[in-house]
């Protein structure tokens, strides 16, 4: 039995289950109002933490390309019947490939013509030069935009979504535990037919900041934003959060020093994190996972000892898909994107920047 | 068409009934395929599988009241079966991390694993489900019949989405252990 038999079993439960989860959930405006009261205040924090660096950011009065960009499409995520699922697709990068997500929108869906049309009119201004042709479907970069963490991909119906980037493809994928090491060469070989030329070797967050975000050095960064992990939302979690607190480092020092841990992290790409983790270091990963016999997260030790990153650079452009993990010592995304372990000089330095004891 | 118009066109034998089965349902089964097998092509061949599987189904079987819900279990056992079969389908995100998701709930290998039909299987994930309240219920089925992201089924309930993740463990932990208890030894 695998996890699609799994899946399948589920597909089989009772009627009357499934017609009750149709229709399941709160319909009442109250709480869809108090949802949407939460999600507006915490859009303005967001707004007003990032606001605070750019506002530090020396020499920038323009809108960034990346604020207008979201902005324009603000308006349009909430419409009623788009469709938030993520897309994935390989697009070739230099000499690497890389994953982009389609970001929440109705791209492709059928069933929303009238959403996909105001998409694709507001992109219009974003759209640069072509990168990569793939029979007739188009990927662009985005205008004025330094780097590829956007691209916007043109349909063959000239149908405009846009999509973000994720990873690079790595070997990483075809280690899967238990496989044999033949499963790897086949991977490697399809990989090269379909991509000749192409790397699939683990990669430096700093190839990663210049190939995709145009960072060459660590002058390029006005500031880094480290906010507490949001895992752990239970009442002890949310105290934690308030005392660990949301911290904005933007002195050239502190800039530098992030910036020379980070950049050396290798990271591994899309793969089994945890099978990692396990075969690598047992006892730091059980450590920084542990949980009570119910399976709470005992101690908050993962909120003290874990920041959320978002790395804004000095042309508007953030970088917000680091997470820094202190007590297994690695940077990881989300998804099953993660570092290899840092060392414990690069877990000192970072937790004296970000004050985890 | 009415439903049981419908089903009464399967009963008779009459071809029409596929044919109003597409009008009628055509254009959700498609998105429902596509949403598990992100292909086009492979999306409306699931469809005219499911269309087939219904046109040898019924009779005997007569989904009065739950068509829709029975197109549907067709159509995605159909996409379901292609990514099975299909590793480049596979490497969809959102369904990778579903089929991840559900490997947490395998307990180990035993010779008794293939014995156990999967008609047998759904029976013991239902009674499993009926233990729990209606509401985790349908968030169970939301991600793993329906196949919400979790984003979706947070707002859907107006839960966080820590809360939504942490009901979709413990509940994936708990049918671990159903699943060793009939049988399985891990």
């Amino acid at each position: 039995m695998n996890a699609y038999d799994l899946l399948d079993a589920v597909n089989g439960v009772d009627t009357d289950m499934i017609q009750e989860a149709e229709t399941a959930g709160p319909k009442s405006g109250a709480r869809r109002k108090a949802w949407r009261k939460i999600a507006v205040a915490a859009a303005c924090l967001t707004l007003a933490a990032v606001g605070g660096i750019l506002r530090a950011s020396a020499g920038r009065k323009e809108t960034s390309v990346q604020e207008r960009l979201l902005s324009a499409l603000s308006s349009l995520k909430q419409s009623e019947g788009s469709s938030t699922y993520v897309k994935v697709r390989q697009i070739p990068l230099g000499n690497r490939i890389a994953t982009y997500g389609g970001l929440s929108g109705p791209y492709h869906d059928d069933a929303f013509p009238a959403v996909q049309n105001q998409y694709t009119e507001k992109m219009q201004a974003f759209v640069g030069p072509v990168i990569y042709k793939q029979e007739s479907v188009k990927w662009h970069a985005v205008t004025g935009l330094d780097g590829f963490k956007y691209l916007i991909r043109e349909d063959e119906d000239g149908m405009l979504s846009l999509w973000e980037f994720m990873y690079f493809i790595t070997v990483a994928e075809a280690e899967t535990e238990g496989k044999p090491e033949e499963f790897r060469r086949e991977w490697e070989q399809k990989m090269q037919a379909a991509y000749p030329g192409a790397v699939f070797s683990y990669y430096t967050y700093e190839e990663m900041f210049q190939t995709v975000y145009g960072v060459k050095s660590w002058e390029d960064i006005a500031g880094i934003t480290a906010a507490p992990s949001q895992a752990n939302n239970s009442d002890l979690g949310r105290e934690i959060q308030k005392q660990v607190g949301t911290k904005v480092f933007d002195d050239p020092e502190t800039i530098r020093a992030f910036y020379d841990c980070v950049t050396d992290a290798v990271c591994r790409g899309d793969s089994s994190w945890a099978t990692y983790f396990r075969s690598t270091d047992p006892v730091r990963f059980t450590y920084s996972f542990s949980t009570d016999a119910t399976d709470k997260l005992a101690s908050g030790e993962s909120i003290w000892g874990e920041r959320w990153l978002t790395i804004t650079l000095k042309n508007g452009t953030t970088i917000d898909c680091l997470k820094y993990n202190s007590l297994a010592g690695v940077f990881y995304e989300n998804g099953a994107v993660f570092s290899e372990l840092l060392s414990d000089e690069q877990v000192a330095v970072l937790n004296g920047i970000f004050g985890i004891r | 068409m009415d439903d049981d118009k419908i089903i009464d066109l399967y009963l008779s034998r009459d071809e029409s009934a596929i044919r109003e089965t597409e009008a009628k349902y055509g254009a959700r089964l498609r998105q429902t395929a596509y949403r598990i097998t992100e292909d086009r092509s492979t999306a409306e061949e699931c469809e005219n599988d499911a269309y087939l599987a219904a046109w040898n189904s019924i009779p005997p079987y007569e989904p009065r009241g739950y068509l829709a819900e029975y197109l549907l279990r067709l159509v995605k056992h159909a996409a379901i079966d292609v990514c099975r079969r299909n590793q480049r389908l596979k490497r969809r995100a959102d369904f990778c991390e579903l089929t991840k998701e559900m490997e947490e709930c395998l307990p180990g290998k035993s010779s008794a694993e293939e014995e156990l039909e999967a008609q047998e299987l759904s029976g013991i994930i239902t009674d499993f489900l009926q233990d729990y309240p209606e509401e985790q219920q349908s968030v169970f089925l939301r991600r793993y019949w329906f196949f919400d992201t979790v984003p979706e089924i947070s707002r859907r309930f107006g839960f966080s989405q820590g809360k939504v993740k942490s009901i979709l463990f413990r509940m994936r932990d708990a049918l671990k252990k159903r699943l060793e208890r009939e049988g399985y030894k891990a």
